[in-house]
């Protein structure tokens, strides 16, 4: 009888576990997503695909500010962060040069399962059902980001190329490395078929709300003008690559032409600060923007050659663009393994004169797009010089508060060069690492002083590690990076 | 089947029982302790080949109802050999001498969830620790009893922060990625060893650097939680061979302890009350600075000059002719002793049928720096029951709540962590309180860590239940069958409270804008095992054999719940995390495992107990696995036997072999292809793609393990040795294969690759000296193992811990020590020149970077020595612990240098031209710090470090009253000892850094050895009475 017993609670005991199955208990399965892409979920994954376009954009704009002398960061705990730039070696394996890589790529993985969800999205019917200008409009979406996340990533590695068609499952072989011309032309070819789906959907809503940084653009159609922003840059950037543009750089400055005729442009002073942001918040779960930092901490500084750099306004006084993005630093940073120390810091991402975790970063601006133009009409197919110069003094006298540029539509090329990039630098100060990413456009990297004895300005950011461990390269030292090179193996 | 056996077994008992009984004859006798004299009460007799037995008094008198005719009397008692007396049928009274068991000979260890075997015939290496080889000096955790007590037992701690956060590495290197702590079973009840961090991550933000391992918080396992003098004994399964019956589980070995127990008997008292003190025992030391010109010269160069810094120096360089003062700021930090105290009591007995046990303690260990420490509470309650003569029930309860105080360590990026901050002010800054009792500001980094720690809070709150019931039944019990049911249900709690509070006040609070931190984390754990298993064992009337089977099943459950409160910018200082503006909710972590075994094993003992065969396998299904239904084998087998008088001088030699294997579990959620949800923008929640997939044919990884070896027991008991060698291979390996980024996703876990351990171990025991009033017991333990990954199932070598090739890593390469470190290296004319250097290409010249090997955490060896003395009623007792070789990234030494504080940052060099290339700073390079510095990312084995140490654990010095002046004031009392002890009294290192035993990581499969600005180490000086009545 005992004997029973036991055997039944024996056996009661096997019964209760005979499923083990337990499904994930913290997080959303991709599974549940792909094969029931609800309206509810797609709303969630679209949301996702913009607010990861943000992840590792503040180290991207202190990253790339380092390496072009704009900024420092200070905080003295992860030396490779101010050794790597400032003297190199910027390396492939490091926590420095190894980064600016994978958010992006994520953030392509982010808005490719958005598209195949959406795609996936026909097989519900009913009100779970997206119509297909709801398809298409969430496409041009999707596209137009993976289109921004290789962009931030070409900047970066420049003429060491990258990869493009990465929508491959995980046991695949590594996705085919491209030339830098390529990554460009594959930006533009997303950016145009967004442009489709988004002249398909026209006047319908987005089945999703779009963040406040993108309050300007909420409907597919003013959607549009945000995707021409970014083919003007991408192709104002191509005609600078290496081999840029097929080696007819003035083509592509002709096609950035005709793509800023389709977007926010506007000449008044009032609208230099218009634009596309990437959202930053305190809110739980939301991400910060951390480079916006009080005046006595201790983090990022900017160099003191901003202001000495920086032309006078006719009053004597500094370009006024220095004055309104920079203050002195209330506390000194002095850190033993680096002579330069933190006197200055950055108050682009200030709101009512103190720092805001929640300030928001531009993607591009309407101040962007005038200097995208200016540079556009002196080197296009058809050079309209005149005009160019036109676009540089309305940045130049109203941002700057400067007298008008001494360059004349004789000047030379280099001239115009320098005089655009001064406006570039100060305009776009710490906010996408534009002076680093313009002097090597123009091969002009020399004319950025190292800042430290023994220093160096590295030429791109290397290819990381596991890029090369995939594709069996072992790094190398190239100049003052460490990297493997894809392209030439 | 089985029913029809059983009543015929039934039937048996009916019929055989009374014959037993059927002649007596009355044997009365005396036990005594054969180097002493004393009475041996509680000592158990009985007649061989018989049930009868008999228990002495406590005068150690026994009478008991043998048979007519010669017999022969068994004499057992813990802590005693085994004595074994011929009574003829003319002898009525015996006088029995036991030996003590010093090296433990007569324990019972673990073959099988219910079924154990004594010591002897044991087919596996065994390592059990008595209680009589513990609490010689008190220490707040467990794995600080065992150091350097069990060969092959590499047991560290993880910084000096109180309150445990200790490593139990049994055998070397036994996975990559899986969990690295042994399992724990606690009176049959497996218990938690998590480690959960407090999130003081989210003010040093030590993973927002180059490893964004959130172990960096300087974790307590909560083993800590435990009382180590309530332990009975403690039996370590060390590898697959003994530790296959827990199946899944067990790769990292098996930790079995077994609680006190109440004895039948009057109640027995027991009082212990410790006073101590924590000391420093290291620092790192900080460089003297001469004058301001020496000053000038790290902080305020000529070119550019800098005024402001030179004025700053002037101000703290005061003295006359501008000499610096010398600030000892290590000592303004952590010069604390504070009295620290344990307390505890104890009372056993019981009658026949019921026994108790039962145990209070209450400890506080004082932290040398300001507001740390340790305290403890623990309740204890074991009571056993017989119900009738075929049921035993028993009952284990315990409760505690733990303390742990641990400042702010290891390593951050923001200026915070004490010693951080200590790497980056050179000593002229006085850090001490200043008049009106504020605190210094520090004018170099704007944290002063005196007032950290004289301000903040790091509580540590554990709340903890164990329990456990166990219910025997002897089923049948004659004509040579015994067949036993048990159950043993059990259930380990607890909650942890992990509060730290960071007021604005504080001098690096204003940094993030946001002044004032408070961090609540609130953990709730439970683990749940029941198990049910059939023994039978049976041996004929002949006595030839007997062979035991034994059927089982396991079932488990676990739920762990974080959650995780995030305040900044606290109104008013207000600790509330509801006082902020700034409040982060998460992450919050839920966890679910359900897992099932199922175990059958057959003993097989013959041979006059000379020769045992096990041969057994365990079947486990999990959660954890990617087919949660999907059952995983884990065999085992071993054989042993003994020969009797191989040589003069040996009484006995045992011959030994073992094979097992075990598994190691996949983490919770590895399996999972997920969606993040924590990604929310301008307030809308959205899902963005996770950064690791487990692969669809997710399992635990695989040891294999083969052991063998022999035991000598020597000159009469006087000498012991114990010789094992071991090989572990163990496959399909839980690699996190790292995705080129391209990919989206970061990381695929998958089965795969291969790592091979092999090592030896060797435990010997001495009696050289064993007098009634002086002996002396020596004991040694030496082992070493030597780790290789042989497959990285195609992968890449991989990082397996530390924060990149610029400052040291861990590399996982195939063909290579699974412990090596790699870092940059630059080569020098000779690397160039030789042709054996693989990974010279021809590009490389001298002065080219590579990543190379540049060290290895595996130690060469370890050794351990303890001496115990008794010279009269005094005792000594010494432990050397020994390391000898191994790494250590000393990444402290590497901040100092980047503060150019480090102490000898200043010494000259004597080559001054030291990399010869065309980079113009090289020729400025003037001392041994420069060098270093220069050297950053360059050649980063400047930073690594020989691991060697030699400590002495414990030493102790007891005086037990004499029982004649003892009684002649108290005459109920059984004992009154009174001890001096101390415990890492002195470290012999040539590491230049704070402690040799060091993981800024914790617990760590590979990655241990990595020094960032630990918790600095601390000895104890201990002062105790222990009374018992």
């Amino acid at each position: 009888m005992r004997t029973r017993r036991v055997a039944i609670a024996a056996g009661l005991l096997v019964l209760a576990g005979c499923d083990f199955n337990i499904l994930n208990t913290n997080q959303p399965r991709l599974d549940d997503l792909l094969s029931n892409p609800t309206r509810g979920k797609l709303t969630a994954a679209a949301t996702g695909v913009m607010s990861s376009a943000r992840t590792g954009m503040v180290p991207f704009i202190w990253r790339l500010g380092s390496m072009g002398r704009e900024g420092i960061n200070l905080s003295g705990n992860n030396q490779p962060d101010y050794a790597e730039p400032f003297f190199g070696p910027v390396q492939g394996g490091g926590s420095f040069g190894g980064t600016l890589w994978l958010d992006r790529y994520q953030s392509i993985r982010t808005a490719n399962i958005y598209l195949q969800a959406l795609a996936n999205n026909t097989s519900l019917s009913g009100p779970d059902r997206l119509s297909d200008a709801e398809r298409a409009a969430s496409r041009g979406m999707a596209n137009t980001y993976k289109a921004l996340a290789l962009l931030y990533v070409v900047e970066t590695r420049a003429q060491l190329g990258a990869p493009v068609e990465v929508d491959r499952a995980i046991e695949q072989a590594p996705a085919p490395w491209v030339t830098e011309d390529s990554v460009y032309g594959y930006i533009i070819g997303l950016l145009n078929s967004a442009q489709a789906d988004l002249t398909v959907a026209g006047s319908t809503a987005f089945p999703f709300r779009i963040p406040p940084g993108l309050a300007d653009f909420a409907t597919p159609t003013a959607f549009l003008k945000f995707n021409r922003a970014l083919a003007a840059k991408a192709n104002v950037l191509r005609a600078t690559a290496l081999n840029g543009c097929g080696g007819n750089p003035a083509s592509c400055y002709t096609a950035a032409l005709s793509d800023l005729g389709q977007t926010f442009l506007s000449t008044a002073p009032a609208d230099f600060q218009s634009g596309a942001y990437l959202d930053f918040s305190t809110d739980p779960g939301d991400q910060t923007n951390d480079l916006s930092e009080p005046l006595d901490g201790s983090t990022w500084f900017a160099l003191t050659s901003n202001i000495a750099d920086a032309d006078a306004q006719a009053n004597g006084s500094k370009d006024q663009r220095v004055l309104t993005k920079i203050d002195t630093a209330e506390v000194v940073q002095r850190l033993g393994g680096i002579a330069i120390p933190g006197e200055l810091k950055f108050t682009v991402y200030f709101s009512n004169g103190a720092a805001d975790a929640g300030h928001p970063i531009p993607i591009i601006k309407d101040e962007e797009l005038l200097l995208l133009r200016a540079e556009a009409n002196w080197f296009s197919s058809i050079p309209n010089k005149g005009q160019a110069i036109t676009d540089l003094n309305l940045v130049r006298q109203n941002s700057g508060l400067l007298l008008p540029t001494t360059v004349t539509p004789a000047s030379s090329d280099a001239a115009f060069v320098t005089a655009l990039l001064y406006e570039r630098r100060y305009s776009l100060l710490w906010e996408q690492g534009a002076r680093w990413i313009d002097a090597r456009r123009f091969g002009l990297l020399a004319t950025i002083p190292a800042a430290v004895t023994g220093g160096n300005v590295p030429e791109v950011m290397p290819v990381p590690a596991p890029e090369c461990d995939a594709r069996n390269l072992k790094p190398k030292t190239i100049g003052d990076i460490i990297t493997c090179t894809p392209l030439n193996p | 089947m089985v029913q029809r056996i059983l009543l015929v077994s039934l039937a048996l008992v009916a019929v055989g029982a009374p014959r037993a009984w059927a002649q007596q004859r009355q044997i009365t006798g005396r036990v005594t302790n054969a180097t002493s004299g004393e009475p041996v009460g509680r000592a158990n007799v009985s007649v061989q080949g018989t049930a009868i037995t008999a228990v002495t008094s406590d005068q150690g008198e026994f009478s008991l109802a043998g048979p007519e005719g010669a017999a022969t009397l068994v004499v057992r008692h813990i802590g005693f050999r085994r004595r074994e007396v011929n009574v003829p049928a003319s002898q009525g009274r015996v006088e029995v001498t036991l030996d003590p068991d010093v090296f433990n000979l007569e324990a019972v260890v673990v073959t099988g969830l219910a079924t154990g075997v004594e010591r002897r015939n044991a087919g596996n290496a065994v390592a059990a620790v008595s209680s009589a080889e513990l609490g010689f000096v008190p220490t707040p955790s467990l794995e600080q009893q065992l150091q350097g007590k069990v060969a092959g037992a590499d047991i560290q701690q993880n910084g000096g922060a109180p309150g445990g956060g200790l490593q139990v590495r049994l055998r070397g290197v036994t996975s990559i990625n899986a969990t690295a702590e042994p399992l724990y079973v606690v009176d049959g009840v497996i218990v938690s060893d998590v480690a959960i961090p407090s999130n003081q991550n989210a003010v040093t933000a030590a993973a927002g650097g180059s490893n964004p391992s959130l172990n960096q918080d300087a974790q307590v396992n909560r083993i800590a939680d435990l009382n180590p003098s309530d332990f009975e004994s403690i039996e370590i399964l060390r590898g697959a061979a003994a530790g296959a019956i827990y199946g899944q589980k067990a790769s990292n070995g098996v930790v079995i302890i077994k609680t006190k127990r109440g004895q039948a008997g009057a109640p027995q008292v027991g009082f212990t009350q410790r006073f101590g003190f924590f000391d420093r025992s290291n620092e790192v030391g900080s460089r003297v600075f001469r004058d301001t010109t020496d000053a000038f010269g790290a902080f305020a160069p000529r070119v550019p000059r800098d005024t402001a810094t030179r004025r700053l120096i002037r101000g703290l360089c005061n003295l006359p002719n501008g000499a610096c003062p010398f600030f000892d700021l290590e000592n303004q930090l952590a010069g604390l002793k504070p009295l620290s105290f344990e307390s505890g009591a104890s009372i056993s007995g019981g009658t026949e049928n019921t026994q108790y046990f039962a145990s209070g303690t209450v400890k506080d260990d004082g932290g040398i720096i300001q507001n740390t420490g340790f305290k403890r509470q623990g309740l204890r309650v074991n009571l056993d029951q017989r119900l009738g003569s075929r049921v035993r029930a028993s009952l284990n309860t315990s409760y505690m709540h733990t303390l742990a105080q641990r400042g702010l360590s290891n390593n951050d990026n923001t200026g915070t962590s004490f010693y951080v901050v200590l790497s980056a002010t050179p000593s002229f800054v006085n850090l001490g309180r200043v008049p009106g009792d504020t605190f210094a500001r520090n004018p170099f980094v704007p944290s002063n860590p005196v007032q950290t720690a004289a301000l903040m809070k790091n509580n540590e709150d554990v709340y903890r239940f164990i329990g456990g019931a166990n219910l025997q039944w002897d089923a049948v019990q004659s004509g040579g069958h015994y067949l036993r049911f048990i159950t043993l249900g059990g259930a380990d709690y607890f909650n942890q409270d992990n509060a730290l509070f960071f007021p604005p006040e504080l001098q690096f609070e204003p940094n993030d804008g946001l002044p004032g931190t408070s961090l609540l984390s609130n953990t709730g754990s439970l683990n749940l095992n029941l198990n049910a298993s059939a023994v039978h064992t049976y041996t004929p009337s002949s006595n030839a054999f007997s062979a035991t089977t034994s059927l089982g099943i396991q079932y488990g459950w676990r739920r762990l719940n974080i959650s995780r409160i995030t305040s900044r910018n606290l109104t008013a200082g207000q600790e509330n995390v509801d006082a902020g503006t700034n409040i982060v909710i998460g992450p919050e972590r839920r966890e679910k495992i359900k897992d099932l075994g199922f175990f059958a094993q057959e003993e097989f003992l013959a041979r006059d107990q000379r020769l045992l065969l096990t041969a057994g396998i365990r079947a486990d299904q999990s959660s954890l696995n990617a087919d949660p239904n999907k059952l995983h084998y884990f065999p085992k087998a071993s054989a042993s036997y003994r020969f009797l008088k191989p040589a003069s001088f040996v009484d006995e030699l045992k011959i030994r072999g073992a094979y097992g294997e075990s598994g190691n579990e996949p983490f919770y959620g590895q399996k999972f292809t997920s969606l993040r949800a924590t990604s929310k923008i301008g307030g809308l929640p959205g899902t963005v793609t996770g950064d690791t997939t487990g692969a669809p044919d997710l399992g635990p990884e695989r040891e294999r393990e083969f052991e063998g070896g022999f035991d000598a027991t020597l000159w009469g008991g006087r000498g012991n040795l114990e010789v094992t060698g071991y090989q572990k291979n163990v496959s399909d390996l839980l690699l996190p294969r790292q995705l080129e980024p391209t990919k989206g996703v970061n990381v695929l876990v998958a089965n795969g690759g291969k790592l091979r351990t092999r090592g030896l171990e060797v435990t010997l025991g001495l009696i050289p000296v064993q007098q009634s009033d002086l002996s002396w017991i020596f004991r040694t333990t030496f082992a070493l193992s030597r780790s290789v990954i042989t497959d990285l199932a195609g992968l890449p070598s991989f990082r397996a811990g530390g924060f990149g090739a610029s400052l040291g890593q861990f590399r996982v390469e195939e063909g290579a020590s699974s412990t090596q470190i790699v870092g940059n290296d630059t080569l020098t004319a000779a690397d160039v020149a030789s042709t054996t250097y693989d990974y010279l290409k021809a590009a490389d010249t001298t002065g080219t970077v590579v990543v190379r090997k540049i060290g290895d955490a595996n130690p060469d060896f370890r050794m351990a020595f303890t001496n115990d003395f008794r010279w009269k009623h005094f005792d000594l007792h010494v432990l050397l612990d020994w390391q000898h070789g191994g790494s250590i990234l000393n990444l402290t030494k590497l901040l100092y240098d980047f503060g150019q504080v480090t102490e000898d940052y200043g010494v000259a060099l004597r080559d001054t031209v030291v990399f010869p290339t065309s980079d113009t700073t090289a020729d400025t390079l003037r001392t041994v710090g420069q060098k270093r510095i220069y050297g950053f990312g360059k050649v980063a084995k400047n930073f690594v470090e020989s691991a060697t140490f030699l400590k002495l654990r414990e030493i102790t010095l007891t005086y037990t009253l004499p029982p004649s002046a003892m009684t002649s004031f108290w005459r109920g009392a059984r004992y009154v000892r009174l001890s001096a002890s101390g415990r890492n009294l002195f470290t012999i290192a040539p590491f230049t850094g704070l402690d040799p035993e060091v993981s800024n990581f914790g617990n760590q499969p590979i990655a241990r050895n990595i020094d960032v600005t630990p918790f600095p180490p601390s000895r104890s000086f201990w002062f105790s009475i222990d009374v018992g009545f």
